[in-house]
């Protein structure tokens, strides 16, 4: 699935008193693309990626989906085909549903049926026993929550998987395993992801290619490559992977070199 | 030699809970002398129970033992609460994640600052005036005295935290305690407010504790490194060896961080042996 | 040492970490709540009150049947408490300990009926009105406001004047007036949970509103408008017990305590018992009610969640 976003600017507040979040934006995706999107607080990364979902905002321009809008109301099929997953896992999964009932919503509600089969294959794929099945959210830890909501959005089969920050509540060992585990399903499932994240490792470790986006503006796009050897256009983008380099500076990749080769992994 | 700042022996902190007893710091020993120490851990490590322990801010059920605990010299653990409450703020301070959540709504910046100063040291009005526009300056606040005048929400992230800094530093302790202190903030302004505790500490000669769960971010601005898991130390080492760290747990958190420069298309993930729990 | 065994197997399979279907984790999470009302003593004791009154409730016929509370004896009438009149006897003979006995299960009616009439209603605007916003949001909180602006007492008496006396009309004109302090508290709860993630996702997947409100929100304004409901049913026993003495409730002969001590009134210096006790009986109902609506309100609490 290909997505363009075309001229797009959104706007919070009341008629007058209007702020633009995102301002005339205009990238694309392609088949089966890693893209990321990095930027401050109030950089508009996450409006823009919500407005993709399918959240209702004041919008201008046009975003489409293999050449249909969808910026405007939705087709049950568009939905199906378009998922995401939240930031905070605890807050996207309903404190009082079991695992069970959370992964079956979706499902019933695109009656899609064969919802107990469904629900053990996707549990399987996202690492979790089937026996969390009808455990509450608040009786799991970060990282299976985090699944969870992994998983929610893949039980419906999406071609399109949108990712707010999905790893920057949970811990570094988590981290890397809900990133191994996003970089499997991506290319098992040959899906479209666009990751939205304040972490340029993060991201690049997913995304091939990653806009990056100040005050409502997308600045430039980078390869990940590119970003890695600093072969940037745009002053605030130095600037970034500078703020970046200077606060991990002392810590280059020789050190996780040297770490990799002392436990015998292989990198 | 330098003396040492504060001396903890086998600190210990348990709350109880449903499935008995849980110790949040398991036999925590370490010294800290006019240096940086980092504190680095994931959830559950105990690295912000730790800060709290040394400033006596953990609040029944959790129960704190030391073997020993000085600043200075000075016992902490006999010194009655009202004497510690002259010494926490004077000779010790802590920050902490959010401004939003330790500034007074109710009360202009200015005020906090000088109410600091007054609790605890001596000085009419205008010398805590004074002292508190200084403070703001030196965590480089353009125009300190419009400053003074704004409530907690008119400030943002960052300039609430270099507010919070001036606030805990206005008093001129010997110890900074620092928990999480930059991680609700931008990668820009996380880089200037690094940059001015820098110079603070520097320049005023202070201790400082920097407890994060960011591993590259300790490495680069402290001199030490402690790395705990489960209530434990399980490695001390100097920041820029880091690499030479021999603890599996260490290593592994190491590897498992992306990085920019490191292209890999599978992180190492942990694998947590039980055996770290027992030593 | 069978009967202790097979409760700790039941126990242990409701606290199990990892249930095995939908009914065991239902069933585990309201056993964990009953845990920790059942640490609270005083919730306990107010618990014990509330089973008492529908103990009591039940057992009436036990002290004699209906005809019992209404059988005048006019050679027995105001004899104080004695072994073989319990609570002594009224102004027309008629036993006291039975007539409390009958108006156990009149007051327990009351209960029941305005609690089905004020939830639905309650719960009802209240989440359409926090969930859609907006003009729907205006109009009915206006309504509700109407109904708020009215002393409730006063808007019960009105109501039920109108309607004539009699029980149900005074458990309607009851109904009627009780329902918007629900209202206000589950829009109220509705407008914390609308922005929710949870609530966003399933709204991105096209589930239709009716959906939403009945799944995702009404089971989490529940806790908070039951636990009203709790500290609430003392307001409406007395009120109840109002709209009884005034003579606008239950009608005589019906055994309702507050029409009991609206008759008993006038005999209070003498022969005390014919008004206190009643008073007693309602005082410890809502009384109980009180303690396990507080203990309520402790075990649904998440942050005593672990």
């Amino acid at each position: 699935m290909t997505i363009s976003v075309d001229n797009v600017t959104i706007t919070f507040g009341s008629p007058g008193a209007e702020k633009a979040a995102v301002c005339n934006v205009s990238f694309a995706v392609e088949q089966g693309e890693a893209f990321g999107l990095v930027g401050e607080s109030g950089s508009g990364k996450t409006t823009i990626l919500r407005a993709i979902a399918g959240l209702p905002l004041a919008l201008e321009g046009q975003i489409l989906v293999e050449g249909e809008r969808i910026e405007r109301r939705r087709s049950p099929s568009m939905r199906k085909r378009v998922q995401m997953v939240f930031q905070d896992c605890f807050g996207s999964l309903h404190p009082n549903h079991t695992v069970d009932e959370i992964l079956s919503e979706p499902v019933s509600i695109h009656k899609m049926g064969e919802q107990q089969k469904r629900t053990l294959s996707i549990l399987n794929e996202v690492g979790l026993d089937s026996r969390y099945r009808f455990r509450y959210p608040h009786q799991l830890s970060g990282g299976q929550r985090q699944r969870i909501a992994i998983a929610r959005a893949l039980i419906v089969e999406p071609q399109i998987l949108l990712l707010d920050e999905p790893t920057s509540a949970l811990d570094v060992s988590i981290q890397a395993e809900i990133l191994n585990l996003l970089s499997c399903l991506h290319a098992r499932r040959g899906l479209t992801i666009i990751m939205v994240s304040h972490d340029l490792a993060v991201v690049a470790h997913t995304c091939s290619r990653i806009g990056v986006m100040n005050r409502g503006e997308l600045i430039e796009i980078a390869s990940r490559d590119n970003l890695a050897s600093g072969m940037v256009q745009q002053d605030y983008t130095r600037e970034l992977l500078e703020s970046d380099r200077v606060l991990t500076g002392g810590f280059a990749d020789q050190k996780i070199r040297a770490s990799i080769a002392r436990q015998g992994l292989s990198a | 030699m330098t003396s040492s700042t504060l001396t903890v022996e086998n600190l210990n902190v348990v709350y109880p809970s449903d499935h008995g007893k849980v110790a949040a710091l398991r036999d925590v020993s370490f010294s800290l002398g006019r240096e940086r120490l980092g504190v680095v851990g994931e959830s559950g490590s105990g690295k912000s129970t730790l800060g709290r322990a040394i400033m006596r801010l953990l609040q029944p059920p959790a129960r704190m033992s030391a073997e020993r605990m000085e600043l200075q010299g000075r016992d902490l653990l006999t010194l009655p609460d009202r004497e510690f409450d002259r010494l926490r703020g004077k000779r010790m301070s802590m920050i902490f994640q959010d401004p939003k959540y330790s500034l007074n709504p109710m009360m202009t910046v200015g005020s906090q600052i000088i109410e600091a100063y007054q609790a605890h040291l001596r000085g009419g009005r205008a010398q805590a005036y004074r002292a508190a526009v200084d403070i703001l300056a030196s965590v480089k606040i353009h125009d300190p005295e419009a400053v003074m005048r704004l409530y907690p929400h008119q400030v943002s992230g960052g300039m609430g935290q270099r507010v919070m800094i001036a606030m805990m530093l206005v008093s001129a302790p010997d110890l900074l305690i620092a928990d999480e202190p930059t991680s609700a903030l931008d990668v820009t302004v996380q880089r200037s407010l690094l940059t001015v505790l820098d110079e603070l500490i520097s320049e005023r000669g202070m201790s400082l504790i920097l407890i994060s769960h960011n591993i590259p971010l300790v490495a680069t601005f402290c001199d030490r490194i402690l790395v705990m898991y489960a209530g434990r130390i399980v490695e001390t080492c100097v920041a820029s060896r880091l690499s030479e760290a021999k603890h599996p747990y260490t290593l592994g958190l190491i590897a498992a961080l992306p990085n920019l420069q490191l292209r890999r298309d599978r992180l190492p993930q942990l694998q947590r042996d039980p055996a770290w729990l027992a030593s | 040492m069978n009967v202790f065994a097979r409760y700790s197997d039941y126990s242990s399979w409701l606290l199990a970490a990892e249930p095995a279907s939908r009914l065991q984790a239902r069933l585990g999470g309201h056993y964990r709540n009953w845990l920790t009302f059942r640490g609270n003593t005083l919730a306990m004791s107010g618990l014990v009150i509330v089973l008492g009154l529908i103990l009591v409730a039940l057992l009436a016929p036990l002290t004699g049947d209906m005809n019992a509370a209404t059988h005048q004896v006019l050679a027995n009438r105001l004899l104080p408490p004695s072994a073989s009149h319990w609570f002594g006897t009224d102004e027309l003979g008629r036993e006291i300990f039975n007539r409390i006995a009958y108006g156990a299960r009149v007051t327990l009616v009351i209960v029941t009926m305005v609690a089905l009439i004020v939830l639905p209603i309650g719960v009802g605007i209240g989440t359409a009105a926090g969930y859609f916003g907006g003009v729907i949001d205006v109009i009915l909180m206006r309504f509700t406001d109407v109904f708020l602006a009215f002393p409730r007492l006063v808007l019960a008496l009105a109501l039920a004047a109108a309607l004539g006396p009699g029980i149900e009309n005074a458990v309607i004109a009851i109904g009627l007036t009780a329902w918007p302090p629900y209202a206000r508290t589950a829009r109220a709860e509705t407008l914390a949970i609308r922005n929710a993630d949870y609530v966003l996702a399933t709204q991105l997947q096209g589930a239709s509103s009716f959906r939403i409100v009945s799944r995702y929100i009404v089971p989490l304004c529940l806790p908070s408008v039951i636990i009203r409901l709790t500290l609430d049913m003392s307001g409406i026993i007395i009120t109840a017990a109002s709209l009884g003495f005034l003579g606008l409730g239950a009608q005589p002969p019906l055994p309702e305590w507050g029409a009991m001590i609206a008759t008993g009134r006038q005999f209070l210096l003498d022969q005390w018992w014919v008004a206190t006790i009643p008073g007693i009986a309602i005082f410890f109902v809502s009384l109980g009610f009180n303690l396990s609506g507080d203990g309520l309100r402790d075990a649904f609490d998440p942050r005593s969640v672990t």
